[in-house]
């Protein structure tokens, strides 16, 4: 996972690229926070994400100013051991509907 | 002359087994037919003991075609003859076996169950049999003596928190850990203008790859391949081959991997489930020691 924009404020990221580095983008607090309270309304989840093909979009991520993390991919949305269905990845694209217009490809 | 079939299906009770004579054995022996010799290795994993079904062990006594052995087994559609195997001439010739109008006829009248049984296990088995092209796909490549300079698969040499989130599929592709994720070009201040294969290649070229498109999955004499493929107007990604044949990659700040989006070994990069990175674009050569990369 990129650290590079997590020096202070909200962050997010995708998996994405092999040879690129990966997107990460900063996240306005009220977004995350509006995210994070979807988040909170989602069923447990049996088991964490599982791991994603090697290539090509696997997930995206948010990080709290305090390092608190969530990972979102294949329906799942995970923080710290506690995992939450995103049956139809609403959290998972609200997430990415942060990032800035033109940085993640259509279709994810 | 006779022929006995028995569908090795059961762990504790016997296997359904049936003496052939008559018209019926001809039609047998026809589709028993030899069709195509395969090498045993290719094929071994169809003999393999497991539960449920593992195949139509067939003894014939008597006069045989030439080629048909006096004993053999049959498992989605290869007969195994002692250290010989062959695809049949009928490669549905199990489910023939099993099913209602099959030779097992006439043990359906006291087990009524059995032809559902057998049509549903011997289907069910052969469904996670791999399929014989996927297996051709995924084979071992015979080692060439070029490999011998391609480096030694050792993902746990790069999947460590001081390597891995800082090297990337060209770091790994060229055997040159930089911990910059390093770019095609930019060693050379040339660094590829668009993330398409001319751009890409180009830049690699400046950093002393060399050009081998006529590579054709083929080791190189000196150094190790290595092939550039492209999500279009997205991102490049390079595979290297390594000594035992098999390629391997770094998909980013991930784990070294030798296994493509469908979790199959790769033999080939062209022909290996690649995801969004669609186009293949070349086979290139590093030679060690030469690459300068950052």
């Amino acid at each position: 996972m990129d650290t590079s924009a997590s020096s202070e404020g909200w962050t997010a990221g995708a998996r994405l690229y092999s040879g690129r580095e990966d997107p990460t983008w900063r996240v306005p607090g009220e977004q995350a926070e509006s995210i994070l309270a979807s988040w909170d309304q989602l069923p447990s989840a049996p088991s964490p994400p599982p791991e994603p093909p090697p290539l090509g979009y696997g997930g995206c991520w948010l990080r709290a100013p305090d390092g608190r993390e969530w990972w979102a991919g294949d329906e799942v949305m995970a923080s710290e051991g506690d995992a939450r269905t995103d049956p139809k990845r609403e959290v998972e694209r609200a997430l990415l509907a942060t990032a800035p217009a033109g940085m993640l490809p259509e279709g994810l | 002359m006779s022929i006995t079939l028995t569908v090795d299906v059961f762990s504790g009770r016997p296997n359904p087994t049936v003496v052939i004579t008559g018209p019926q054995e001809e039609e047998l022996l026809e589709r028993l037919r030899p069709e195509e010799k395969v090498h045993l290795e290719e094929v071994a994993h169809l003999a393999e003991p497991r539960l449920g079904y593992r195949g139509v062990a067939v003894q014939i006594e008597g006069e045989r075609p030439r080629g048909v052995p006096s004993s053999l087994r049959v498992v989605n559609g290869v007969a195994f003859a002692g250290k010989k195997a062959f695809r049949i001439a009928d490669a549905g010739f199990e489910g023939f076996v099993g099913s209602s109008e099959g030779p097992l006829r006439p043990l359906h009248g006291r087990e009524q169950e059995l032809p559902q049984l057998l049509w549903d296990e011997i289907g069910r088995s052969l469904e996670l049999m791999v399929p014989w092209e996927r297996i051709r796909e995924t084979l071992k490549p015979k080692v060439e003596p070029g490999c011998q300079c391609a480096p030694l698969y050792e993902p746990e040499w790069w999947n460590v928190p001081a390597i891995q989130p800082y090297n990337n599929c060209y770091n790994y592709g060229t055997d040159v850990r930089t911990n910059t994720f390093a770019q095609p070009g930019k060693a050379a201040g040339a660094e590829y203008t668009g993330l398409t294969c001319s751009a890409v290649r180009k830049a690699a070229l400046a950093d002393d790859l060399i050009d081998a498109p006529k590579a054709n999955n083929k080791c190189p004499g000196k150094g190790h391949l290595v092939a550039l493929v492209i999500w279009p107007n997205s991102d490049f990604h390079w595979y290297r081959k390594g000594k035992t044949g098999y390629w391997s990659h770094k998909p980013g700040s991930t784990a070294v991997t030798n296994r493509d989006n469908s979790g199959a070994l790769i033999a080939d990069p062209r022909s290996a489930d690649r995801g969004p990175y669609t186009s293949f674009c070349t086979f290139m050569v590093v030679m060690h020691g030469h690459v300068r990369i950052i």
